[in-house]
């Protein structure tokens, strides 16, 4: 897995020494846009190339169906990321806080209900009235 | 202005009632931060820094520098009673403290901590008073090159310091520099590595990024693997319970003095702040010991030392912020994030154009460790139960608060998918041993380090000379240079040496 992760970032330093390649880079009398970049990527394609040549850590092994709820959790918030303008934040954070007690927490069904919806109207009361304008989505308020 | 005058300004800020109802309010959540496993003052900092918007700034940053040090004070209580530092720089923490809960003097652990953290925040602040303003003076020379070459040694102090791979650091380093480069050249203006999307034009923001990597990357932690924490050791009943004994403060203050000194001076250093020091000074302690084997068996120094240095570490973390405008760890940074969003540049301008605001801030810590005292004797019990949260409610709390933080920040949906990002990239950066420190710290520093990178080789006409002709820039970078090559030199001559024992052992 370590190995796996130095290697996506040395990728990435070879991706991103493309991509600025494609900037002017100018000279070191007069640097241009893509100069700093360009240093920057090499030195991350070279450190990154350096860890991977190092003995790796092995990771401590995940807990039976930890990987599972992780990706649950983040493929929600991520939803979430998309939804929240048309849907509306009440909907959307009370639908997510409801996975996250019921569906993660395995608290009861009535509890995570109402903390779900509390907190959702608690905190939609809270941040608007402090002036920070959240989507209101299809809920006519 | 004298220091009696600066105090008495400092104090006629830092006094008013709403002051110091932000710094309480800032003291108490960080203490609840710093006992709570899972949710640090750094996510808790990103966390409100689209509240403090409308606040006055003043206030805004006393609350927010409350929080640290408050955590550091909190991060003790779980670290004694539970075995689980609630903050990283309590980790040395439990060694000591919990095998003296276990013989029954938690009271005595929980008390010297709060005592040390007391004097050595105090005495970090005296420190911090006295060597801010000549620093800020001394920086008002510096130019583009000397800016350059600190924020070079900075990166390069943050990758060596509290890592366990120097490669991995600087990989991490050179990704959060890489990051700070996406948007608008800050020269030119033309945008880079924006791909067309229209959020990306003004660069990745600060706050999704550092929610993401330490508040939901946290969220994913506590779902990956819960948190069970098992209270294992009782907590102590009553005020009377919480004083050391006559032998215990004999054996606990010379190690709140020396904890303190080097707490100051570890925490000027970036990157190594309250974690490093406490380690620092638990070495130092049990080095010094005339009964070393008493460590890790319920020595009172081992709780004292790591506590006092943690919290004095704290307070000389602020020096570079404010005197060069350069942040020495992850917290800093935040806090530099909070000046920058009240138009506001800490740097060595700071102390002449807003005098009120320097010593405000200055003078709100020593108010924040008095209340903080007061707070945590009394309230020990009450932190105490506060520990066994259990995750479930934990998670749906930390998760809700990243999501509204990562929208206010611009109202755009775009950061929370920034946030999620980060979060997922912070949780397997840390499974595989890659420390985020350097990448926020880069980030934060990049956009400084090429805009002064850029106008030094203007100003040399291309001639990389500018750097070791000017003689701060040239101590700056030899430092750093010996940190980058130090290492390298001794991995190579303990190979020279294996080779040389291999043969001969062979024969």
């Amino acid at each position: 897995m370590t190995r796996a992760a130095c290697a996506l970032l040395v990728l990435l330093g070879v991706a991103a020494v493309y991509a600025a390649s494609r900037l002017a880079f100018g000279s070191a009398r007069a640097p241009e846009t893509g100069f700093f970049p360009t240093l920057i990527a090499l030195a991350l394609v070279l450190f990154s190339g350096l860890a991977l040549a190092e003995r790796p850590e092995n990771p401590a092994p995940l807990e039976r169906g930890g990987g599972g709820r992780l990706w649950v959790v983040t493929g929600a918030t991520a939803a979430y990321g998309v939804l929240i303008q048309p849907a509306g934040f009440l909907i959307c954070t009370a639908a997510l806080l409801l996975l996250l007690l019921r569906g993660i927490g395995r608290l009861p069904w009535t509890a995570s209900v109402v903390a779900a919806l509390g907190a959702s109207i608690a905190t939609y009361g809270l941040f608007t009235r402090l002036g920070m304008p959240l989507p209101a989505g299809v809920l006519p308020i | 202005m004298g220091v009696w005058e600066s105090l008495a300004l400092g104090f006629s800020v830092s006094l008013t009632p709403a002051n110091l109802a932000y710094c309480f309010a800032g003291v108490l959540l960080g203490t609840l931060v710093g006992v709570l496993p899972g949710l640090g003052s750094a996510a808790t900092i990103a966390l409100l820094l689209p509240v403090t918007y409308k606040m006055p700034p003043t206030s805004a940053l006393i609350m927010l520098a409350g929080i640290w040090y408050g955590s550091m004070y909190g991060g003790s209580t779980t670290s004694i009673l539970l075995r689980v530092p609630g903050e990283s720089a309590s980790v040395m923490t439990c060694i000591d403290g919990f095998e003296m809960a276990r013989r029954g003097r938690a009271g005595a652990a929980l008390g010297i901590a709060a005592f040390g953290s007391f004097i050595a925040g105090t005495l970090g602040l005296v420190g911090l008073m006295l060597l801010a303003p000549p620093l800020a003076e001394f920086a008002l020379d510096f130019g583009p090159p000397e800016y350059f070459a600190l924020t070079a040694l900075g990166l390069t102090l943050v990758s060596f310091l509290g890592t366990s791979s120097a490669p991995k650091a600087l990989a991490m380093a050179a990704l959060g520099l890489l990051l700070g480069t996406v948007g608008l050249d800050p020269v030119r203006s033309e945008a880079r590595f924006t791909f067309g999307v229209l959020s990306l034009q003004s660069g990745i923001d600060l706050i999704p990024m550092v929610m993401g990597l330490f508040g939901f990357s946290q969220v994913l932690h506590l779902v990956a693997r819960p948190l069970v924490a098992e209270a294992v050791a009782q907590a102590p009943r009553g005020f009377l319970a919480l004083l050391p004994n006559r032998q215990e403060w004999r054996d606990a203050a010379p190690a709140i003095g020396r904890g303190s000194l080097v707490g100051f001076l570890v925490g000027i250093l970036p990157g190594a702040g309250g974690t490093i020091s406490s380690f620092v000074a638990y070495a130092i302690e049990k080095r010094l010991s005339r009964h070393p084997e008493r460590f890790g068996r319920g020595a009172i120094e081992g709780v004292a030392a790591p506590e006092s240095a943690n919290n004095s570490a704290t307070a000389s973390g602020f020096i570079p912020l404010l005197t060069l405008g350069l942040p020495a760890n992850v917290v800093m940074a935040l806090m530099l994030g909070a000046f920058m969003l009240h138009g506001i540049t800490p740097g060595p301008t700071l102390l002449a154009q807003k005098p009120d605001m320097f010593w405000g801030l200055i003078t709100s810590m020593f108010v924040g460790n008095v209340m903080l005292l007061v707070l945590n004797l009394p309230l020990i019990g009450v932190f105490a139960k506060v520990t066994r949260m259990p995750a479930a409610y934990l998670v749906p709390v930390i998760v809700l608060a990243c999501l509204v933080g990562a929208y206010g920040v611009n109202n755009n949906p775009f950061d929370i998918l920034v946030m999620v990002g980060f979060g997922v990239f912070g949780y397997y950066a840390e499974r595989t041993g890659f420390s985020l420190a350097p990448l926020v710290l880069a980030f934060v520093l990049g956009p400084l380090m090429e805009t002064s990178l850029r106008q030094s080789l203007i100003l040399s006409q291309g001639g990389f000379d500018i750097f070791v002709t000017r003689p701060i820039s040239a101590v700056l970078l030899a430092v750093a240079f010996l940190m980058l090559v130090t290492p390298l030199v001794r991995r190579l001559a303990r190979r020279q040496a294996a080779g040389r024992i291999a043969p001969k052992t062979g024969s």
